[in-house]
């Protein structure tokens, strides 16, 4: 029995046309039960024994009427002492039996714990590795149901089918023999209804596979929704959207109910029908068995009296547990697969292409590109794009072969309309994406040719929507730079000019922030988030509309702590605020894909062309 | 905060015939089970001791009728199961999210929303399960218990003694042992939940892990978080795994006890040897149905921490309450009085984030907001809408207080631009609709162009059914504040807010903008929030807000001369100013 709850099922949409391979699944679990080789060995063991103490106890309890008990009747001296002694030892027999099956289900859940948290940290792992598309593709209920919904149901599976697959095994072998031992021909007939069994099962299977896919999809689909939605309620409200959400839920909710309902109904069908046709078999063989009674003298030399009927139909009906048990597990079982399937599915995904040799390394003279012969060139921070063209989706170019480099120690600012394609440029830079044309040098080396880590670790990047962890405001500014000091931490928030607020909160830095920051302002957050660029100390700052929400006088502070620690460094910006980019040493106006016009803020207005619309078009309202 | 406790159960509503039938149809699946062991009795007894092949074949087929009417009675059984379980787990996951739907700011602070969607889906169907399983043992097992005690007490009713000294004492270990794993169970949720929110946090800011390099870090994170979960995982199971073989000792006890008094009053001929053979094997009769008593009660066990938190969410009354008799508004105009409001945020501990602020905004006024970063300007947009009630003071909108109108009707006339702008999952075409559901097509046009959002609809491929992920993140920063005010304009609001929901777009983007409200729009009250004075310069009046207080209140020539606040904000934005 799991302490876990017994959850399961989610969705993923793509996979649903795909074949399904149970048996590649299952061998890839092994493994992952594998790392605990020797407790499996152990509960194996202890399930054999458990068999044979079972066994003995029976085998103990039938002469004790007959030998221990019937001979005291009436006796004038009973003797109680074989009663004595078999109780005793049946009490042994008993001790251990209890001790090996307590340790048979204890070491099983470990064995299943374990192999669950394996593989969601190897599925977590994996996550970190994707390509920032994976996530543009997938909501995040629906990842995350891998880690809520399908682990848990692997975790179940492992625990519960293991066991009780080996033990219906044993019981039914056991069986088997000792049926055919009594009446070879009246097992064919057993046989046969085995075999429709069989069948039979494999047909509901194959058919309840489908819908239980179905019914995952359905609440995959609700997870979702709720998830979306639960995130988004404050706009919700907003727009007293309540009833259409409600109503929409329901809609989905009950799309999830009729497929869970259908794939239900034929997975508890299934143990009726199983039942009865070993019923069917046990009517026959009742009376067919009759007339072996009636018209022969015996089988194979041996007599087939009533008594032996009677043996060969219990067994007969014994003979349905191993066979419900194995029934009772195949929900279980499917689940547990459908889930470590869409787990799989995951880790199989292509990683991020990264095919660098040139590392970033810290020398004496400060940051340096290791390359693979062994020599170092030191990083001067350079950035320049090639005839550069790019597309989220094919056919909707957003970048079109653009040229730009930007000199070391240089602070170039980006405007342009939204949608231009501003913070694409950055995305190329870091490396989310790859330039489909053209290329992108860092210090003349194709970034390509960096390692992604080396390359993002030589830039700060600010993006504009914040993100901050759960925990404290110090924490989460050394998310920065994990070996930052305290003093650090607050040298930097002081940079960044947000010193202020912090200290104004009881807790100072040791506020902890919860849900993503969501009591602090958007404007707070950005100095957080500003805080956290500046204690990293890259040789390459990019800020991408880093400073949005951040009124313009606190915004100037900031900037003039952030040029103070990037002297000489190069810094990106992109901005919409004219006042953020105007002191940068070039502007690039971006439109359209492209750099319409690039230059100093005197020099652009003095061209008197879109960026002086753009300036003056500010200025024009006053 | 009234606390209304409403059970779970309850939302079984209509399916309750069915909750009922379904045990019916499984003990009269096992009648038929227990049935054919007597049919096949008789045929010995009556067929083949007496050689009547004809009766042992009548007798056979009637064996095999009821087994196919046992069979049809399980189908149907299945069929009663699963239609009920999932009727309930359906009604109870709609009232769960409906309730949620009336939670206030403040609820959905309190509960967080990653808990918020466990318990709406992962809670749910444990509870679901549980019942299911309690129904179909609920009948059965009970009705096999005491008719197998009532026999035996008809055999021998001094030996019932080792049953009534058993079944006591594992009952009592059986409580002792929940007792012991609930308190775990409850602390296993808790990591699950914080698994839960590391996965959802590590998603969301997958851009920032990246940038920063985070991946290893990250992952220690989560091995943290997740050998936690494994931990307590284990020590729950430990626990709970005792239950079987505590159980099992009591009856192996049982057992020898029974054979040796029973084996006594044989011996003193006080009862048949075939007597107590019937004794020992009722003894598993009763055994299996407490096991099986026991199967429910520790899934029920396990399922308690799910229902508490599934009662939790559909007791918890919303912070903000409808008032019971909602002043109808009889002309909405837009105006908006704050009178000596107070603010702080529930249970963070912190502040007043709003002190004493007064100010009446006139029908259709056009009134901006500047102030420093995290002063208070979007908390003082939030109590309009009602998202929050105030600490102390009251807002009127036409001369209502909030607190005494109708919510829905309230923020019908209210359009917000977020901050945070935030889109679904749908078409464009969709998400406008969250403005008005029933806009034509020529409405959400307008809107569009009016919201300057047309031209990059019109220019996407697929125009106004161009599919938005998650959150809008596959649209830019701009793109999403420009739909998101076409959504807002679709509702025809009286007071539009817009809290620094232009802040990405371009300045002569955002001035086509503002200019209709003061033409097309005039009629509306508008608010707006802004950074740039440029934005905000135009505005009838300008409220510079400077620690949580209104430090003045004017036209931006009154400002000029007469806050040093707001010249100081102005200074720093005019070329080569500030510095």
């Amino acid at each position: 029995m799991a302490a876990k709850s017994k959850n399961r099922k989610q969705s993923n949409f793509q996979q649903l046309n795909r074949p399904r391979n149970a048996k590649k699944t299952l061998l890839r679990i092994l493994p992952y039960i594998g790392k605990e080789k020797y407790l499996f060995i152990t509960v194996l063991v202890m399930i054999a024994i458990n068999s044979v103490l079972s066994i003995t106890a029976s085998y103990l309890l039938k002469p004790i009427i007959d030998d221990c008990i019937l001979p005291n009747v009436g006796a004038d001296n009973p003797n109680w002492k074989p009663l004595i002694h078999t109780l005793s030892t049946l009490a042994i027999v008993y001790l251990f039996s209890v001790i090996s099956s307590y340790g048979q289900s204890a070491i099983m859940m470990v064995v299943a714990s374990k192999a669950a948290n394996r593989l969601r940290a190897d599925l977590f792992n994996k996550l970190q590795d994707l390509p920032l598309s994976y996530f543009d593709g997938h909501t995040n209920g629906e990842i995350m149901s891998r880690f809520i919904n399908d682990a848990d149901n692997v975790e179940i599976g492992i625990e519960q089918t293991a066991t009780s697959l080996i033990s219906a095994f044993i019981t039914f072998v056991g069986t088997v023999y000792m049926m055919i031992r009594l009446n070879y021909i009246l097992f064919l007939l057993t046989a046969v209804f085995i075999v429709l069994t069989a069948i039979i099962s494999w047909k509901m299977t194959t058919k309840s596979r489908v819908l239980f896919r179905r019914q995952q999809q359905a609440l995959g689909v609700v997870n979702a929704y709720v998830e979306e939605m639960v995130t988004g309620i404050r706009v919700v409200k907003a727009f007293n959207y309540e009833e259409h959400v409600k109503r929409e839920f329901a809609g989905k909710s009950g799309a999830y109910r009729d497929a869970a309902k259908a794939a239900n109904f034929l997975g508890m069908s299934q143990m009726p029908t199983m039942n009865q046709l070993i019923e069917i078999c046990y009517a026959l063989t009742t009376v067919i068995g009759g007339f072996f009674v009636l018209g022969s003298e015996g089988i194979g030399g041996t007599i087939f009296t009533v008594g032996s009927l009677s043996v060969f139909l219990n067994y007969t009906r014994q003979i349905r547990m191993p066979i419900r048990n194995v029934t009772n597990q195949f929900v279980t079982m499917m689940s547990a697969l459908a889930g470590a399937e869409r787990i799989f599915n995951v880790m199989d995904q292509e990683p991020e292409v990264d095919n660098g040799t040139i590392t970033l390394v810290q020398t004496e003279s400060g940051p340096a590109w290791n390359m693979p012969d062994g020599t170092q060139s030191p990083l001067r921070g350079e950035i320049s794009l090639k005839h550069v063209s790019f597309s989220y989706e094919p056919g909707k170019q957003v970048i079109r072969d653009m040229n730009l480099t930007i000199r070391p120690g240089e602070k170039v600012a980006f405007v342009g309309s939204t949608g231009a394609g501003k913070s694409t440029v950055m995305n190329l830079i870091n490396r989310f994406y790859d330039v489909q044309e053209g290329t992108v040098t860092y210090d003349g080396i194709d970034i390509k040719e960096i390692t992604k880590d080396s390359l993002r670790r030589s830039m700060g990047v600010v993006l504009q929507d914040t993100h901050l962890f759960t925990g404290t405001i110090m924490e989460n500014i050394r998310y920065g730079r994990l070996e930052a000091s305290d003093s650090e931490c607050i040298e930097a928030a002081k940079s960044a000019n947000a010193f202020e607020f912090i200290d104004s909160l009881p807790q100072g830095f040791n506020t902890v922030i919860t849900a993503d920051g969501s009591d602090l302002s958007q404007g707070q957050r950005q100095l957080l988030n500003i805080s956290r660029a500046m204690l990293a100390r890259r040789p390459v700052l990019v800020l991408d509309e880093a400073t949005s929400s951040i009124d313009t006088r606190t915004e100037q502070m900031v900037d003039a702590g952030m040029n103070n620690l990037m002297a000489g460094r190069t810094v990106l910006v992109i901005a919409h605020r004219l006042s953020t980019v105007r002191n940068a040493d070039r502007i690039a106006v971006i439109e359209g894909g492209q750099i319409i016009e690039l230059g100093s803020h005197r020099e652009l207005l003095a061209l008197k062309g879109h960026y002086y619309q753009l300036y003056t078009g500010q200025h024009a309202l006053d | 905060m009234a606390k209304k406790r409403h059970s779970v159960f309850s939302y079984i509503g209509e399916y309750k015939p069915l909750f009922i039938l379904a045990p019916f149809l499984t003990v009269l699946e096992s009648v038929a089970e227990l049935i054919l062991p007597f049919l096949m009795g008789k045929i010995v007894d009556n067929g083949i001791d007496k050689n009547d092949t004809g009766y042992m074949i009548t007798m056979g087929i009637v064996m095999v009728v009821i087994a196919l009417a046992g069979m049809a009675i399980g189908i149907l059984g299945a069929k009663v199961s699963s239609t009920a379980a999932q009727g309930f787990g359906y009604n109870l996951r709609r009232a769960m999210f409906s309730q949620i739907q009336t939670f206030s700011f403040a609820d959905i602070d309190q509960f967080s929303t990653p808990s918020l969607v466990t318990r709406c889906t992962l809670d749910v169907r444990q509870i679901q399960e549980v019942t299911m399983q309690i129904v179909r043992m609920l009948v059965r097992a009970p009705a096999l218990m005491f008719v197998s005690l009532g026999i035996c007490l008809n055999l021998h009713a001094g030996l019932s003694i080792v049953y009534w000294v058993a079944i006591p004492i594992l009952l009592a270990i059986i409580v002792f042992i929940m007792h012991i794993t609930r308190r775990f169970f409850s602390i296993m949720q808790k990591k699950f939940d914080a698994l839960n929110a590391s996965v959802r946090e590590n998603m969301i800011a997958i851009r920032v892990v990246k940038t920063f390099v985070r991946a290893a870090f990250e992952k220690k994170k989560f091995k943290d978080a997740n050998d936690d979960l494994t931990n307590t995982t284990i020590s729950a199971s430990l626990r709970i795994a005792l239950l079987h073989p505590c159980s099992t000792v009591i009856f192996n006890l049982a057992t020898i006890a029974l054979y040796w008094f029973g084996g006594h009053l044989v011996g003193d001929s006080q009862m048949q040897e075939g007597s107590l053979l019937t004794y020992i094997s009722y003894l598993n009769n009763i055994l299996m149905s407490v096991m099986m008593f026991n199967m429910v009660l520790t899934r029920l066990s396990r399922a308690r921490a799910c229902i508490d938190r599934c009662t939790e969410i559909i007791s918890h009354e919303s912070s903000i309450q409808q008032p019971d008799a909602p002043v109808i508004c009889e002309k909405s105009q837009g105006h908006i009085v704050f009178d000596h409001v107070d603010f702080a945020y529930p249970r963070t501990g912190r502040g007043l984030v709003l002190k004493d602020i007064c100010i009446d905004i006139l029908p259709g006024e056009f009134i901006a907001m500047v102030g420093k970063t995290g002063v208070g300007k979007s908390t003082f947009a939030n109590l309009i809408p009602r998202f929050y009630d105030p600490t102390n003071g009251a807002i009127y909108i036409d001369d209502i207080d909030l607190r005494h109108r109708d919510i829905e009707e309230l923020r019908r006339e209210i359009g917000i631009v977020p901050q945070q702008n935030l889109l679904f999952t749908g078409s464009v075409r969709e998400n406008l609709m969250w403005g008005n559901e029933s806009a034509t097509e020529d409405e959400l046009l307008d809107a569009l162009r009016d919201a300057q959002a047309y031209d990059f609809v019109m220019a996407m491929p697929q125009g106004l059914d161009t599919q938005i992920v998650q959150g809008g993140t596959n649209v830019s920063g701009g793109q999403r504040q420009r739909l998101c005010i076409a959504r807002a304009m679709l509702k025809k609001p009286k007071i539009l807010i817009l809290d620094d929901s232009t802040s990405a777009l371009d300045s002569n983007t955002e001035a086509k903008i503002r200019d209709l409200f003061y033409e097309k729009y005039s009629h509306i009250t508008t608010l707006l929030i802004a950074q740039r004075i440029s934005s905000v310069q135009s505005a009838d009046r300008i409220i510079v807000l400077d620690q949580g207080r209104i430090s003045a209140v004017g036209t931006h020539q009154e400002l000029l001369e007469t806050s040093p606040v707001y010249k100081a904000i102005y200074d720093s934005q005019q070329e080569g100013g500030g510095r």
